[in-house]
């Protein structure tokens, strides 16, 4: 038992920097701000460094240019960015599937409509301690919204995919009469895997796929005849017929709309309480940032500056976002698309 | 769409996968220029992820690897008096693992079309995971940690060397992530890997060649050939404290005893190397 007189005088508590960032962000942020600065200790318009590897030596052909042969990976493009501390890994592979025998020739001119392009099959995995189980939800709404924004970018069309060189390996050749015969189709999977997560991650995880596709290279095919069995034992350790198999070496780079290529970006916009002011943040960072910031502008500019899509998310008393706002947002994102992508 | 994982983005179900030729010998061959009594060169760095408590990254030759440790961290329910361990060893979905044909050859598993759709541990990620865990089971000093889970995180982001020598290189990424977490431990881990030739009794020490698979499964088996790892606690009394060995040929007291040893060389050669990074990133 203490004698005293009962009332100790209560210190006040000292935390550091991140530890008071995650009891209470807010208090966190707004500390910041008021000395014109973020908890990142960026400046409100600056961005994170970027660092695009898209010879990764992951894919199957990345050798292929330093006189070096192909390797035996079943990756076709790949890509490497690091953001901060985030590094976003990404790798395509590919499958092939049937198709319904359609006539090739088109007749009319072609008016962009969005069925003549299509997307990858992505996956998101986001190393964040978990053990093997479901996806999370982030890792799922990320995969979809990745799915979409590549489809409705326009990027990849159909028949780029379409397999119409096929060196087919029969004595006949005579009769070259296409109409009974299948057709087939490459289809893109991808798997971006996310180290050290941080900040805005869609743009990230977008930027290395479509740096990916930009790299994806598809094998010739051909079809095998009946004495043509390989041995694959890397796969399903026995003798197998596959009905198409690929070239080793030789390849076609993949036809896509280079003037469809986009970037995204993400800006947080937060109240200084001090004033009316609505501050843009460039690359959300940081457990205060991402937690108080729950108005978002996210901005899709193309490699010609023109913007392909705009989505704007929260906004209250505290929070104006008027024209103004939202124009100094598209000039900063064209700003940085013009350093990323010219 | 793929109607058994609703969860996942894995393309249309009637895609079969794409099968490469084989790619040509002479051009794949690769020179080894290592001699066969040298420890290769490797680059480490530690904390390099953020969002854990330790992590480590380690790249030798075309292999890398990277560890995150998560913990001690609070586990829910009943009250337990030491810390659980857990490993996780993951490849990259579309990495060849080494010794693949013959963990395939004993499941039922055909031609993987969407590599993202491979969900379970294969056999080689299960076997690697539980080498690491009995390693530093004995090795933390788990009694410090009531009540807490800590969980190791393997990925292998590219591999290009056999299963026991990658595993060798597991070991020694696993032990600087353990020291970046501040886990307490008994000691650091390193360990030891030999390829042992029975013919011309001949050593090769850190072997980075990758086994062929033809060799394993059918035709072609090579003469008396053992793969060696032995791990160690170099500070305490050089104990052993995980041994893996793979061969096609027996293994007697005296060329095992004499293995070891030399296990234990090269050991003690990569902890000098640790140990020097260890007080560098201190300064």
């Amino acid at each position: 038992m203490s004698e005293g007189n009962g009332q100790e005088e209560m210190g006040s508590i000292r935390f550091p920097a991140e530890i008071l960032s995650v009891v209470a962000p807010d208090l966190s942020l707004k500390r910041h701000l008021d000395l014109g600065l973020r908890p990142c200790l960026r400046k409100f318009h600056e961005f994170k460094n970027l660092t695009l590897n898209v010879k990764s030596g992951l894919s199957r052909y990345d050798g292929d240019v330093d006189g070096e042969s192909v390797t035996d990976s079943p990756v076709l493009g790949s890509s490497v960015i690091k953001s901060g501390n985030t590094t976003v890994i990404c790798g395509i592979t590919g499958g092939i599937v049937e198709i319904a025998n359609v006539s090739t020739t088109t007749t009319s001119d072609d008016h962009d409509d969005s069925m003549e392009y299509t997307s990858i099959y992505p996956v998101v995995e986001i190393s964040r301690g978990k053990l093997n189980g479901a996806p999370t939800d982030e890792e799922m709404i990320l995969s979809q919204q990745l799915y979409e924004t590549l489809l409705h970018s326009k990027i990849l069309p159909k028949k780029s995919l379409i397999i119409d060189n096929i060196a087919l390996k029969t004595n006949d050749d005579t009769n070259n009469n296409n109409n009974n015969r299948k057709r087939y189709a490459f289809v893109l999977y991808a798997n971006i895997q996310v180290f050290s997560r941080e900040g805005p991650l869609f743009d990230y995880c977008y930027g290395s796929l479509v740096k990916s596709l930009q790299t994806v290279k598809l094998p010739f095919i051909h079809f095998t005849d009946e004495e043509f069995i390989i041995n694959d034992n890397r796969k399903n350790g026995g003798n197998v017929k596959p009905e198409i198999i690929c070239d080793s070496e030789a390849y076609n780079q993949l036809k896509i709309n280079e003037e469809n290529i986009n970037w995204s970006l993400t800006f947080g916009l937060v109240n200084n309480d001090d004033g009316k002011e609505t501050i843009i943040l460039c690359d959300l960072e940081g457990h205060a940032e991402e937690t108080c910031c729950k108005s978002l502008i996210n901005v899709i500019i193309d490699k010609n500056l023109k913007m392909r899509y705009l989505n704007i998310v929260g906004g209250d008393e505290n929070v104006i976002i008027d024209e103004n706002i939202v124009l100094k947002t598209v000039q900063l994102a064209k700003n940085r698309v013009n350093n990323i992508l010219n | 769409m793929n109607v058994q994982d609703r969860r996942r983005l894995l393309g249309p179900a009637n895609a079969s996968p794409i099968v490469f030729s084989d790619v040509k010998e002479k051009k794949s061959k690769k020179i080894q220029a290592k001699p066969d009594d040298e420890i290769s060169k490797m680059f480490i760095n530690t904390g390099l992820v953020k969002n854990c408590d330790g992590s480590a990254y380690i790249e030798v030759g075309n292999t890398i690897i990277q560890v995150s440790i998560y913990g001690p961290r609070p586990i829910r329910g009943s009250f337990i008096d030491k810390a659980i361990l857990s490993t996780e060893c993951r490849f990259l979905p579309y990495l060849s693992q080494p010794n693949d044909s013959i963990s395939r050859l004993t499941s039922s598993t055909s031609l993987i079309t969407n590599y993202n759709g491979k969900l379970n541990l294969s056999n080689i990620e299960q076997k690697i995971s539980s080498y690491i865990e009995s390693c530093f089971l004995s090795c933390i000093y788990l009694e410090n940690y009531p009540k807490s889970s800590i969980d190791i995180f393997i990925k292998i982001l590219s591999v290009d060397t056999n299963l026991l020598n990658l595993v060798n290189d597991v070991v020694h990424c696993c032990s600087l992530a353990m020291v970046d977490a501040q886990i307490e431990s008994k000691d650091l881990i390193t360990s030891g890997n030999l390829r042992y030739l029975k013919s011309n009794n001949h050593i090769i020490m850190d072997p980075k060649c990758k086994d062929k698979d033809k060799d394993i499964t059918n035709e072609v088996v090579e003469e008396g050939k053992l793969d060696l790892v032995v791990s160690f606690m170099n500070s305490r009394n050089d104990e052993i404290v995980g041994f893996w060995c793979e061969g096609n040929d027996t293994l007697e007291d005296d060329v095992l005893e004499k293995l070891i040893e030399r296990c234990n060389d090269m050991s003690k050669e990569i902890r000098k190397n640790i140990n020097f990074y260890l007080i560098e990133s201190l300064e």
